[in-house]
């Protein structure tokens, strides 16, 4: 079955296009040490702010650090950033939709409210207040991203678990006496987990934005280690001499941000039973 | 003979909104070992309900109102979720009218197969989901096994319920209305099959259908229900071949017959609102043979020679 959708997938030029972006962005930072020419937290000061060239793809920063190799290890950590806060907002909004929508009543009111408390809060805004009380490094940003983008999931999740548990074989199920912890995870998850997939890689563009940006207000990743936000952050002070410094991580943010989004719309398509 | 299974004046009511709706009035029923039943009636007369409520697997809206059903001197109303979900699946198999929704289109059979073993601590390797497909007569039980449900015809989706029904060796299998989706001669080959697994399960089978003409050959007692209450019960062959009660003359008459070429026979007028029963015998607006008493009493389900009847006027 999966690979049925995968054909269908690849048929989709643009979702080719984005799988290929992916595809590299994912070995970049993967391999990040074998394709920065240079290391990436040291410079040579008398080498700063150098246009491109040979000796440096993308020119240099204001310490005089390569900025290619800069954004190679950046790959590294905006991929990760934008995977691992995915994968606690799928984890946990996937939760907490299936019991909301299963078991509703009192449980149900009690998660859906908290999730209409939630998205009362603009959640760049509520990041941006919770790291302010913690420590700004990667770990505490993945977690407050994943923590903060969980809600539009669980309501999805909640919905279509509504609809697939009013189906027969799931009194079926009950009546060949399956427990109601294998009639959700067993019978219902599979159901529901293609808007799920289509939401998550969705998800991940708008995770790595987000870092980017609080990266580029200094409550990300914090400098020496780079990120495409704060290589952008340095590179707004200079914007007037060194466009490299601007462009190119600029550039970065948005082509993945792009890819991830065909991604998501080419597999929005493929489970979409009309468009077939 | 022995007692397996007994209803005992049970009431369901359906809550809809703001209105209740009595779906099934006490209903009493007796199964021995081996017994098959049918429960016959038209579309809406609770029959349905009452299957479901053996499992205790009503939806939500509905609520049992009073009554007991003891399955083994166990009141299956009174018991917690986990002696219920041994029952369910492990004593008690079901099988439901709808076999294309019955299965969960995501999952491998042999999965959902697995499924049923497991809960109930059966072995559950492959040989024995192959020897289950073969038991309902699925040929190429290995191929079969790793398909989806879509993949499979609407007959052999029902023989895999059977299958999963059956898994654990139960003791009654309750077949609601397992042909209705079917095409004629597949219905046949299913009930065949039915037929073979009572034999070779001993299985107690209560068969829920409105179809008379299937079951003569497969049952032998037969309750015919109407607006949530039993009307007539007894043997099959007593029941079918004389009839006491008009509404069963009526349903019988109404099965047609391929050689006459007339009008079918029809029963005018519909089931009755649940929500707005006439008074008095719930049949007589559509009776053709009401007296004036009809209208006024509820007639009692009584023994009446050779079987139970409730009706004044037979």
């Amino acid at each position: 079955m999966w690979k049925i959708y995968f054909e269908k997938l690849l048929k989709n030029k643009l979702a080719k296009i984005g799988i290929l972006i992916i595809v590299a962005l994912i070995l970049t930072a993967i391999f990040s040490p074998l394709i920065s020419t240079h290391n990436p937290i040291e410079g040579n000061i008398l080498e700063r702010l150098q246009s491109p060239s040979k000796n440096h793809f993308l020119g240099t920063d204001e310490m005089g650090r390569d900025v290619f190799s800069r954004m190679v290890y950046g790959t590294r950590i905006s991929i990760s950033i934008g995977i691992i806060a995915v994968g606690i907002s799928v984890i946990a909004g996937t939760f907490l939709g299936l019991i909301s929508g299963y078991f509703g009543g009192k449980i149900d009111t009690v998660i859906m409210r908290f999730v209409d408390i939630m998205l009362c809060f603009p959640t760049f805004f509520l990041i941006l207040m919770v790291i302010a009380f913690l420590e700004p490094n990667i770990y505490n940003v993945m977690i407050v991203i994943g923590l903060t983008s969980w809600t539009g999931l669980a309501r999805l999740v909640r919905g279509e678990t509504l609809s697939v548990k009013e189906r027969d074989f799931i009194i079926a199920a009950k009546g060949l006496g399956l427990k109601k912890r294998r009639i959700i995870f067993v019978h219902i998850l599979p159901n529901v987990i293609a808007p799920v997939i289509v939401a998550s890689i969705l998800g991940v563009g708008a995770a790595i934005l987000t870092e980017s940006g609080l990266s580029f207000l200094g409550l990300g990743v914090q400098p020496p280690t780079p990120s495409w936000g704060n290589i952008l952050t340095s590179g707004k002070d200079y914007i007037h001499i060194a466009w490299w410094l601007s462009i190119f991580p600029g550039l970065a943010i948005l082509l993945t941000v792009l890819s991830w989004n065909l991604l998501g719309e080419g597999l929005r398509d493929v489970f979409d039973p009309r468009m077939n | 003979m022995d007692k397996i299974l007994s209803i005992e004046n049970l009431f369901v009511e359906y809550t809809v909104g703001k209105k209740i709706i009595p779906a099934v009035r006490n209903v009493s029923l007796t199964l021995n070992k081996a017994d098959s039943l049918t429960i016959v009636g038209e579309s809406g007369c609770g029959k349905s309900t009452l299957g479901l409520s053996i499992l205790n697997l009503l939806p939500k809206e509905a609520r049992i109102i009073d009554g007991k059903i003891i399955f083994h001197e166990q009141d299956i109303l009174r018991l917690g979720e986990k002696e219920l979900q041994k029952i369910r699946g492990g004593k008690i198999g079901i099988v439901f009218q709808d076999p294309l929704s019955s299965l969960n289109p995501v999952i491998k059979i042999s999965q959902q197969l697995r499924e049923t073993l497991k809960i109930h601590q059966r072995d559950f390797s492959d040989d024995k989901i192959e020897k289950l497909l073969e038991t309902v007569q699925l040929s190429e039980p290995k191929i079969i096994k790793n398909y989806y449900p879509h993949q499979l015809s609407g007959g052999m989706r029902q023989r895999i319920m059977l299958a999963m029904a059956i898994a654990t060796k139960p003791e009654i299998l309750i077949a609601d209305e397992p042909t209705t989706a079917l095409d004629v001669t597949i219905q046949k080959e299913i009930l065949e099959l039915i037929k073979k697994l009572m034999r070779e399960f001993n299985l107690t089978v209560i068969f829920i259908t409105h179809n008379f003409g299937i079951i003569s050959d497969i049952c032998n007692k037969i309750a015919v229900m109407y607006a949530g209450e039993i009307v007539e019960e007894g043997g099959t062959s007593e029941i079918i071949k004389n009839p006491r009660h008009p509404y069963t003359k009526a349903l019988l008459s109404a099965i047609p017959k391929t050689h006459k070429v007339k009008r079918f026979n029809t029963i005018p007028g519909n089931v009755p609102d649940l929500s707005a029963m006439p008074d008095g015998c719930k049949f007589h607006p559509r009776c053709p043979r009401k007296i004036e008493k009809c209208a006024k009493e509820e007639p009692q389900l009584k023994q009446k020679e050779n079987r139970l009847l409730r009706c004044f006027n037979p």
